[in-house]
């Protein structure tokens, strides 16, 4: 399983990182998205649908390793 | 035609919006129409007519859809009362009365100002604050008003700092935005008030452009980063810098005198905090405050700018929409028992107290953390603190924009 964020959705709103700071952060200079680790295992699927939950602007979600958009 | 009797016959006997709201919840008639009429049509005091919306998921969706314009000036936008459709006729607006791709490109001049790895390297500055404020109180004469003690002073300190404004002008700042979020106030006063703040700002601005590297704050940086490459008008910088200054000290305050009440009214919770040495208890506690008394009142007022067929319910173009964000935080569908201030409260989804969509608020972690640092100290500095006045006398700011306390004497 796979997160993929859009920066051009991207609000800079930083839910993601203070739900899942393992698996998110914001980018210094413009507080943008910066994914951590894209690739999560089953132990980080709950956390990472936190983040995708919590975000204003859908800016990111979770796909299978076909792309296919499952959260 | 006076404008009362716009509107057809049908129209005229709608509810007229917004109801009134009680001291620790939000207007009753949420929870019926939450129920029967999720998306009810609602009158305004022009005659206007928008939909009233009052589920979670129905709030969540349609402030996070761009579809509808946040632009007070886009026709059929639903102007809660004469004074803010006066004065957001007048006033040149602020990003967050803008929509994609202008309120993106400003948002984004001050998204890393307010992240969360920023913020968090504020925590000594407010822990200090705090510490000062909180030793002025036990020093002082009881009792005392806390908001003007405590409440008013801290966020209003905190973000004047941040922007590097002087903190000898913290009075004209609360005065002048008090009048402005104000909903009975002459509309001259509210726009005078505005005038006020921004030609502050932009002589602000004029002083700080001279030697503008050697201010270590947001305005320095905006004016070395954006201002002066030419990213950003001057009078956008002026009125971004007044939704900072107004949006980084009403919303904090008000929840601060809030969730101090809350505490005294429930003693149990006060003493939970006070004997706790963990971080995430207070969060919790923090979060369910924000939840239950989500003081925004207004925000996310909204118009559709196309035909939107929302699960069967037709908006119109040139229809308003009311998403109302203190109803969707008291459904029961997301939150159990949502009339209940529990704060060991724990939800799958998260309230919606900052709003949704590309407008949620930006200030968010500061808040956040300014809340958390209040409810870590003060229970533990002050856990006799208790009203000096009986509940019935507090006043309360009731159907202004931002919901508070406008006094709240306390002693311990």
């Amino acid at each position: 399983m796979k997160i993929v964020s859009d920066r051009s959705l991207c609000v800079g709103a930083g839910q993601c990182v203070m739900f899942s700071p393992n698996l998110f952060a914001q980018d210094d200079d413009d507080g943008l998205v910066v994914v951590l680790v894209a690739d999560i295992d089953a132990s980080a699927v709950e956390d990472a649908k936190n983040a995708v939950r919590a975000c204003p602007s859908g800016a990111i979600k979770l796909v299978d390793d076909n792309g296919e958009e499952i959260f | 035609m006076a404008i009362e009797a716009a509107g057809t016959a049908a129209e005229r006997t709608l509810p007229l919006f917004p109801f009134e709201r009680t001291e620790m919840g939000p207007a009753p008639e949420y929870r019926e129409l939450r129920e029967s009429e999720p998306f009810k049509k609602v009158r305004l005091w022009d005659g206007n007519v928008a939909w009233l919306v009052t589920r979670y998921e129905d709030v969540r969706k349609l402030l996070a859809d761009n579809r509808f314009s946040a632009n007070p000036r886009a026709p059929g936008y639903p102007n809660i009362t004469k004074l803010r459709k006066v004065l957001t006729g007048t006033e040149r607006p602020s990003f967050i009365r803008q929509d994609p791709p202008d309120h993106t490109k400003l948002r984004r001049m001050l998204t890393k100002e307010f992240t969360h790895h920023k913020i968090q390297s504020l925590r000594s500055m407010i822990e200090q604050i705090v510490d000062d404020l909180i030793e002025d109180m036990l020093s002082g004469r009881r009792p005392v008003d806390f908001v003007e003690a405590f409440a008013l002073p801290l966020p209003t300190q905190v973000i004047m700092k941040m922007l590097g404004i002087p903190h000898s002008d913290s009075e004209f700042f609360v005065e002048r935005s008090t009048t402005k979020v104000r909903i009975d106030v002459d509309p001259q006063d509210a726009i005078q008030a505005g005038v006020d703040m921004r030609n502050f700002m932009r002589d602000l601005i004029a002083e700080k452009s001279k030697a503008p590297e050697k201010h270590d704050d947001i305005l320095g940086r905006m004016i070395v980063d954006q201002i002066q490459p030419g990213h950003l008008d001057i009078e956008d910088a002026v009125v971004s810098l007044e939704l900072l200054m107004m949006a980084g000290h009403e919303t904090t305050a008000n929840m601060t005198a809030l969730g101090i009440l809350s505490l005294i009214q429930n003693p149990d919770d006060m003493e939970r905090l006070r004997l706790n040495q963990s971080d995430e208890v207070v969060q919790l506690a923090v979060e369910e405050m924000l939840r239950y008394h989500t003081i925004l009142q207004f925000v996310g007022t909204r118009v559709a700018t196309e035909d939107v067929d929302y699960n069967g319910v037709m908006i119109r173009s040139g229809e308003g929409i009311l998403p109302m964000i203190n109803a969707a935080n008291r459904d029961p569908r997301v939150f159990d028992d949502p009339e209940i201030f529990d704060i060991a409260r724990k939800s799958t989804y998260p309230h919606v107290a900052f709003g949704f969509g590309v407008h949620q608020c930006l200030g968010q972690p500061l808040a956040r953390l300014e809340l958390n640092v209040v409810f870590n100290k003060l229970p533990k500095r002050i856990p006799q603190i208790r009203l000096a006045v009986p509940f019935d006398e507090l006043e309360f700011k009731r159907n202004v924009l931002v919901h508070g306390l406008i006094s709240m004497p306390v002693t311990w």
